[in-house]
């Protein structure tokens, strides 16, 4: 407890006195930490702002087209079509029992869509209720995505994409329950999409889309074939998606006879781009903290130099303390100490300060396009106690080695320094 | 106080190796104030080095206090340093960056005094050398006399019973030198042993009891002086 006492007088009276060569360190390393820091938060805003966006489809699923067989198999020709019929979800649903969902959809692009005197071409999408989680196609207040009911009963309701509702019906305020008209056929409004960042997608941007039910969709253009299926499995089985993929195939093979080695279906695995995603924008991620690292190493060569020229210049210093009675765990704390709060000041100022910019400038509304696609800076916990950590330990070797080297020698060697 | 038997220093320099120290046999009793004379590089230094333990000898047994300073850990060594040792040294040796107090202060920190008695005691001791206008001010806005004078005060910190002086009057004229004597004396009349390395056969003169040095090696006063 006395030493203790001890090293905290000595250290605040020499801090005091030696306040200037003191700050400069520190801005040294606020600096570094300041430029770590910031590309760090960069990195961290895109890496969330690009998995936000590419999830905006919805995730943990492939989309399965129909096509033609390359191949004779079992005296059948070569070239049939094969397409699948909205009663075939049921077999699939059967093969394969594991998986979350088989479902499927039909859409038609440039149908006539009109509210009152305005008109537009868009796509239509006939579907089921469960594409609302599936796809993120999420109802804004007030209003509902298409359900059940709807189904059941070949309900003329409608979901629309926020674009089309801005472009269709820019000043209506509330449109749940406005007619439109598809093809001169009216239908409900029911629910409007809340805006999402969506950068994939397998036919148009579900905010330029149209869904209306599947059995209503397929009474209007008595239309029998899925444009395509949608195979979703649940997250723990993500990495097993091409089993999955695999199995649907055979089971299409069996049914509609052809060769499962035959490339015939169209699949998309968007679980496999969105890891392939993932995987480029951590690369990205850990670029930018391998620059910052080195950014922030050569502030921590600066500061071991510091500690080491003040080390030499301060020999003298110990040699004198030493000869007047200093023990030499006293020494090598106090300047660990020194270290560690120098550290510690112009890493928590550095990293506060970046917290607070960026917070800030999550505040500011801005409208720029950028943004949607870089998002904004942000600090992530584990980037600031990584940087702590590495500061910590600097501090700790850039203060102890010296130390411990010009207190090892006897005070005379130390006094003698020149 | 001290007794020495048979004390030798070598230095190492490259392949080179000196011998600073022979065999060097002395013994100081309690309250003696001693004259340390000799040629430059008689290793006066050298020995005052080792007895005020901020040395160690490589061979030969060094005993402080009837405590064999070889046997004692680096804490014990520091807290001898900083209690029973005041060290005063002819280039003075004060922290550049602090004033006359917090000079005087260092020894008082270590001994992990109260701030309110260590400011008290600074005072005291820098009054009692004459310095009490000059306690704020830094070694670079000080004569020599005066350093030396903060140094004395320093070493006086913790009232140590063994005074060690380096040439203290080394760096001074021969009146500031004086008064710095004087203050030995003072210092011895209290009670404190003194041991002082010095150039000056006057200064010398006066002191109980002179130790002379040749070549590292003690000599008597007749073949000194010859
Ligand atoms: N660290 C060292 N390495 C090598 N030789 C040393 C070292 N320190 C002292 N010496 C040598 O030891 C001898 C004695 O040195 P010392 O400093 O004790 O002499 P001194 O009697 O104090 O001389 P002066 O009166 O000039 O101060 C000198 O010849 C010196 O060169
Ligand atoms: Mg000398």
């Amino acid at each position: 407890m006395k030493s203790l006492s001890i090293l905290w007088n000595v250290f605040v009276r020499d801090f005091r006195k030696q306040s200037g060569r003191m700050t400069l360190t520190i801005v040294g390393l606020l600096w570094g930490t300041i430029s770590i820091m910031l590309l760090l938060s960069f990195g961290e805003g895109l890496y969330q702002q690009m998995s936000i966006n590419s999830k905006g489809m919805g995730e943990g699923f492939s989309v399965i087209w129909g096509g033609r067989t390359n191949k004779e198999f079992k005296g059948l020709p070569r070239g049939r079509r094969i397409w699948f019929l909205a009663n075939d979800l049921p077999y699939f649903q059967a093969k394969l029992p594991d998986a979350k969902l088989v479902t499927g959809e039909m859409m038609r692009w440039g149908q006539r869509i009109s509210y009152k005197d305005k008109f537009l071409s868009q796509m239509v999408d006939g579907l089921y209720p469960e594409y609302e989680s599936l796809r993120a196609l999420y109802p804004q207040m007030g209003g509902r995505f298409i359900n059940k009911k709807d189904l059941e009963l070949k309900r003329r309701v409608v979901f629309l994409g926020n674009e089309v509702k801005d472009d269709l019906m820019p000043d209506v305020e509330n449109p749940i329950g406005e007619t439109i008209f598809i093809n001169s056929v009216p239908f409900t409004v029911v629910g409007i999409m809340e805006p999402k960042r969506q950068t994939n997608s397998y036919a148009s941007r579900d905010s330029r889309n149209v869904f209306i039910p599947l059995t209503t969709y397929q009474t209007m253009w008595n239309e029998p074939y899925f444009d395509n299926l949608i195979l979703a499995v649940d997250k723990k089985d993500y990495a097993r998606m091409e089993e999955f993929t695999d199995r649907l195939n055979l089971a299409a093979a069996q049914k509609y006879k052809y060769d499962p080695e035959d490339k015939v279906l169209g699949i998309w695995d968007t679980i496999e781009s969105q890891e392939m995603m993932d995987n480029i924008l951590l690369g990205l991620k850990y670029f930018l903290g391998f620059v910052g690292f080195m950014t922030l190493a050569i502030a921590g060569v600066g500061v071991a130099n510091i500690m080491f020229v003040s080390v030499k210049e301060r020999t003298r210093e110990i040699g004198v303390k030493m000869a007047m009675g200093a023990r030499r765990s006293t020494i090598q704390l106090q300047f660990i100490t020194e270290a560690l709060f120098i550290t510690f000041m112009g890493g928590g100022i550095g990293i506060s300060l970046i917290y607070c910019l960026t917070e800030a400038f999550k505040m500011v509304p801005l409208d720029i396009p950028a943004l949607d696609m870089m998002g904004r800076p942000t600090v992530s916990l584990i980037d600031g106690l990584i940087v702590v950590c590495i500061l910590v330990a600097m501090g700790t070797l850039a203060g102890y080695f010296p130390s411990r080297k010009a207190s090892s020698v006897s005070p005379v060697e130390s006094l003698r320094y020149e | 106080m001290i007794r020495m038997s048979n004390v030798s220093k070598v230095y190492h320099t490259g392949s080179i190796t000196f011998e600073a120290l022979r065999d060097v046999n002395i013994e100081i009793k309690e309250r003696e104030y001693c004259a340390v004379v000799g040629p430059s590089g008689s290793g006066k230094s050298t020995l005052m080095n080792i007895i005020g333990c901020l040395d160690d000898s490589s061979t030969g047994e060094y005993y402080l206090r009837g405590q064999k300073v070889a046997n004692m850990t680096q804490n014990q060594l520091a807290d001898i340093r900083n209690k029973t040792i005041g060290f005063v040294f002819q280039s003075f040796n004060l922290l550049p960056y602090a004033t006359a107090e917090e000079n005087v202060e260092v020894p008082l920190l270590f001994a992990g005094q109260s701030r309110k008695l260590r400011l008290e005691r600074c005072r005291f001791l820098l009054e009692r050398v004459g310095l009490a206008d000059k306690m704020k001010n830094r070694p670079t806005e000080m004569s020599g006399g005066e350093m030396q004078r903060v140094a004395v005060a320093r070493a006086l910190a913790n009232d140590p019973p063994l005074i060690l002086a380096d040439e203290p009057t080394g760096n001074l004229d021969t009146r500031t030198g004086g008064a710095i004597v004087d203050l030995f004396n003072e210092l011895h009349d209290e009670g404190r042993t003194i041991i002082m390395i010095t150039h000056d056969p006057n200064i010398a003169a006066q002191l109980p009891r002179q130790i002379y040095m040749q070549d590292g090696a003690l000599v008597d006063r007749l073949r000194a002086a010859s």
